[in-house]
């Protein structure tokens, strides 16, 4: 079963996004930074939007972006590219990528029969 | 909780910037040029000023004590809210406490702006860690995106149309002709032209987001005896409410803070949705209207779109809306956003909105919205105002 790490609180157990230094369920602050820990990479697409204007050169050339808000299994809501033509209510499988702007995105694909 | 009334404060002297595109003006300047504007709308010296609140985003390095200084200020209050679209009114919860106690007797709530396009100071506003991080590799370095998921969202939950959001804009349009101060005071505005806009992100077009300028809204929280003593027109600040990060398990952001107080705030108020003469949300996207309009108890959950249908928001409608034309058509002046529903709702109830009044407008409902941080807005803030005295 593949996976998907997201930021996890070492406490409580709960994944959270983004990333924060004390856990906004518990409460604790861990010693070290907040880590991440494996967690199921599927989901469910809450919202979607195509943009069609950036501030931002390297996203220029790509517009427009289909962006949406993915509510993930594992708890938190993460932004991500959408890859194919998914609509809200579609069960998506989210990977980590590195974006083009060179920031890590996350990309949301259509979940096959295989869930 | 049962908040102690604000019996004994008022609110007088607004003042607008007429806004600009572009400007060469510092930020600084724009809040002396506030400051004088409503030190001279009171008829008092600078002198008489000892308190300040200054919300903006484009002050740096420069603060409110910075202000004070560079003003020629000696105050015993300031303050600097960085509440984004809230601002306004968590400034005025703040010094209305503060002259109701004693601690101090004339505060100038002030917020401005420049706009520097690509600017560090612009790109600040909605600007986070988390925005930076979870939001900006997506292309999307600004609210729009975000605010485009928020009213997808809407749309698909409640049956909201582009039509609905249209008719909101184009009452704020219409709204804003002949208000000196209304950066499209005089350009019109057609359904056509709503529906056929350019898309920014899908469902948003052009006129579903405001216009960026540079200037500066304010007034003055004082004293009623000393509002009276000056012969001012003012206003009573009847309740208030202020509830940050509330309904944070949301997954899309369909309400906020206003959602968790508004009971309260209209019990303390002793008025109703329904009383309110005038209402002057934060729209910074239409949806948000609907969504504060909402929270704030003048119809159901989800049933913006009905309440949209059954009433109409000029000036002379059955719920007047943002009656200088919002943000959506007077212009965002960054921080200054928040301030421009507060002056001109205590214009409206002081009958100093000569040329564009709600006649005989006694009630306002303000709300205040901001700081996007990630996918939706965190702060929340309203006020309920009454006529004290009539110009």
């Amino acid at each position: 079963m593949s996976t998907l790490a997201l930021p996890h609180c070492p406490s409580c157990g709960a994944f959270h996004y983004p990333r924060r230094e004390a856990c906004p369920h518990c409460f604790a602050i861990p010693e070290a930074p907040m880590g991440e820990a494996p967690a199921s990479p599927y989901g469910t697409i809450l919202s979607t939007t195509r943009l069609h204007i950036t501030r931002d050169p390297v996203f220029a050339a790509r517009l427009p972006l289909a962006i949406a808000s993915v509510g993930m299994d594992a708890g938190p809501v993460v932004i991500a590219f959408l890859a194919g033509p998914l609509r809200r209510g579609d069960a998506v499988a989210l990977s980590r990528e590195e974006g083009p702007g060179g920031a890590p995105v996350f990309e949301a694909r259509a979940l096959g029969a295989s869930r | 909780m049962n908040a102690a009334s604000y019996d004994g404060v008022v609110l007088a002297a607004p003042f607008s910037l007429v806004p600009e595109r572009r400007s060469q003006k510092s930020t600084q300047r724009l809040i002396a040029e506030v400051l004088t504007g409503v030190v001279r709308t009171a008829g008092l010296s600078h002198r008489d000023v000892d308190g300040l609140s200054v919300a903006s985003f484009t002050l740096a390095p420069d603060n409110v004590a910075a202000m004070c200084h560079h003003l020629g200020l000696s105050c015993r209050y300031l303050d600097q809210p960085a509440l984004g679209g809230a601002s306004a009114l968590g400034a005025v919860r703040r010094a209305a406490r503060m002259v109701a106690a004693g601690d101090v007797a004339t505060v100038a709530v002030l917020g401005a702006d420049r706009n520097d396009a690509g600017s560090f100071g612009r790109l600040v506003i909605n600007s986070s860690a988390f925005s930076r991080g979870a939001v900006w590799p997506y292309g999307a370095g600004g609210p729009n995106a975000v605010f485009a998921l928020i009213t997808a969202d809407y749309m698909a939950r409640t049956g909201a149309t582009r039509e609905d959001f249209g008719k909101l804009v184009l009452a704020q349009r219409a709204n804003a002709q002949g208000v000196p101060h209304a950066v499209f005071r005089d350009r019109a505005l057609s359904m056509a032209d709503y529906l056929g806009a350019r898309p920014i992100a899908e469902p948003l077009g052009l006129y579903d987001c405001v216009m960026p300028v540079v200037g500066g809204e304010g007034c003055l929280v004082m004293r009623e005896v000393d509002a009276m003593a000056a012969g001012l027109p003012y206003a009573h600040l009847l309740a208030t409410l202020e509830r940050h990060n509330a309904f944070a398990a949301d997954p899309v952001q369909r309400r906020a803070g206003w959602a968790v107080e508004e009971a309260e705030m209209w019990a303390r108020a002793g008025s109703s949705p329904a009383a309110m003469d005038c209402v002057e949300t934060y729209d910074d996207y239409p949806v948000m209207s609907l969504i504060q309009l909402e929270s704030l108890g003048f119809c159901e959950e989800g049933q913006g779109p009905a309440f949209v249908r059954a009433n109409t928001f000029e000036r002379g409608g059955t719920v007047p809306l943002n009656t200088s034309g919002g943000q959506l058509s007077a212009g965002q002046a960054g921080a200054a956003g928040g301030h421009l529903g507060l002056v001109e709702a205590l214009r409206q109830v002081t009958g100093e909105a000569a040329g564009w009044a709600v006649p005989e407008a006694r009630h306002a409902l303000v709300s205040g919205y901001g700081m996007a941080n990630y996918d939706r807005g965190i702060c929340a803030t309203a006020a309920v105002l009454a006529t004290g005295r009539r110009r």
